[in-house]
């Protein structure tokens, strides 16, 4: 496979405009190169996700290579004007490991795909636009207070529902989705922020 | 026109694909026909693209990353081949898919969600309504329990003008109406609304229209009801 031309595995940034781009050559051109270039910086990070919510190494691998694999196949469906490409990459990560952990195909999300329902919202294009240009949540995180940003951590790095959060912290269930509302609504505003730079 | 919607932990939860399989599900359902609150998840998903953006990504060499591409494209290219190889049988495989598990049941048949009679299996076209309590009869639904909570996931069905008794919950309990309306302290919730209630709040929901009321409900913990009688009828049909 000498055509996989690649770079240096230290090359660990991708701007969402360029992860896009590379998305939508594997999609259309099926371009070798575009897609190790999301491998490196992508595959890293999903295998560290995977592990953090418990799957055993092996398993992690596992679900990372699969991951990467459905990207390569349904990279054609790739839409940069609904979704960042760091979005459409996670929902790939995630539902692939629902469907390791639920085994039942019928309840797999692949399948499903709300953005082919019409949106009847004037809001609908605009608000693409946001997440389209989404880039700095990492800044965000950091406007969350301690109590938000332990709860943000929990979902998703542990992989913790609300009522799994409430009874590890033993707090009431309401004080966890009201901290998570909160978290939502200023993570919400920071993609806003980030049109105007 | 739908008023009542999840709250922002629900979506962003069912984003992060944290919640159980039959809480996914009802979530699914409404889905289907809310911009709103699939607006909301679009943007649960970009928070958490973001998270996975900023995710410290575990070491990876030169080497490695050139094994696990080759093996990709590897398993990739063969799975063309099968694919061709295959492509004559693929179209008499099509017509042989068994029909939906509910086309007996017509009177469900009409008001159930698509999402929900897609994940219904055949065992469940012989359920009949199970009574609960006057006026009140439910369809306990299949659903694989992954975790330690015990929970259900039903169908119920609540006469015109017949109220539930006053009950709380442990945990989670999600309730989306199919059919008819039900009014409880917090509003009126109509087809499509979903109500979301937790163990802080305590309800009395009442069938307020001529018609009956047909929810979808999931919950993470059984029932707790604030009367005795009720508990007898819990302990009966184990709700």
């Amino acid at each position: 496979m000498a055509e996989i031309l690649l770079l240096q595995t230290d090359e660990n940034t991708l701007t969402p405009k360029l992860a896009a781009k590379l998305l939508q050559k594997v999609g259309m051109q099926q371009n070798k190169a575009a897609f190790g270039r999301l491998y490196v910086y992508f595959a890293p990070r999903i295998k560290a996700y995977m592990f953090s919510l418990g799957c055993h190494e092996s398993d992690a691998e596992d679900l990372t290579q699969k991951t990467m694999m459905q990207i390569w196949r349904k990279a054609a469906l790739f839409d940069p004007c609904k979704a960042a490409a760091s979005t459409w990459i996670f929902r790939i990560a995630r539902n692939q490991r629902i469907d390791a952990l639920r085994k039942d195909s019928k309840l797999s999300r692949e399948e499903l795909d709300f953005d082919t329902i019409p949106d009847d919202s004037s809001n609908a294009e605009y608000e693409l636009d946001r997440i389209q240009h989404a880039n700095h949540i990492r800044k965000a995180i950091k406007f969350l207070n301690e109590d938000q940003s332990r709860i943000i951590h929990l979902s998703f790095y542990e992989g913790l529902s609300h009522s799994m959060i409430s009874e590890k912290l033993n707090i009431p269930l309401g004080t966890v989705k009201s901290r998570m509302r909160l978290a939502f609504s200023k993570l919400k505003l920071h993609l806003e922020d980030s049109l105007n730079d | 026109m739908i008023n009542h919607h999840f709250s922002e932990a629900t979506l962003l939860s069912y984003a992060l694909g944290t919640l159980p399989a039959h809480f996914d599900i009802l979530i699914e359902c409404h889905l289907e026909q809310c911009a709103h609150c699939r607006q909301l998840l679009n943007q649960a998903e970009a928070i958490a693209g973001n998270l996975l953006d900023d995710t410290m990504p575990l070491p990876l060499s030169q080497t490695e990353a050139e094994e696990k591409l080759t093996a990709i494209f590897d398993q990739l290219d063969d799975e063309l081949i099968h694919r061709q190889n295959t492509n004559d049988n693929r179209k008499e495989n099509i017509q042989q898919q068994s029909e939906p598990a509910l086309a007996a049941i017509s009177p469900l048949n009409d008001i159930l969600p698509q999402r929900l009679k897609n994940v219904l299996n055949a065992d469940f076209a012989g359920s009949d309504w199970q009574f609960l309590a006057p006026g009140v009869r439910s369809i306990k639904l299949p659903y694989t329990p992954e975790t330690k909570m015990q929970g259900s996931f039903r169908l119920l069905k609540i006469a015109p003008g017949v109220r539930i008794p006053e009950h709380t919950h442990t945990g989670n309990e999600l309730t989306l109406v199919l059919k008819g309306s039900f009014s409880d302290e917090i509003g009126r919730f109509q087809i499509g609304d979903v109500a979301e209630l937790d163990d802080e709040n305590t309800h009395q929901p009442i069938a307020d229209s001529t018609e009956e009321c047909i929810c979808l409900i999931a919950t993470e913990a059984p029932l707790e009801f604030k009367t005795v009688l009720p508990k007898v009828f819990q302990q009966f049909v184990g709700i």
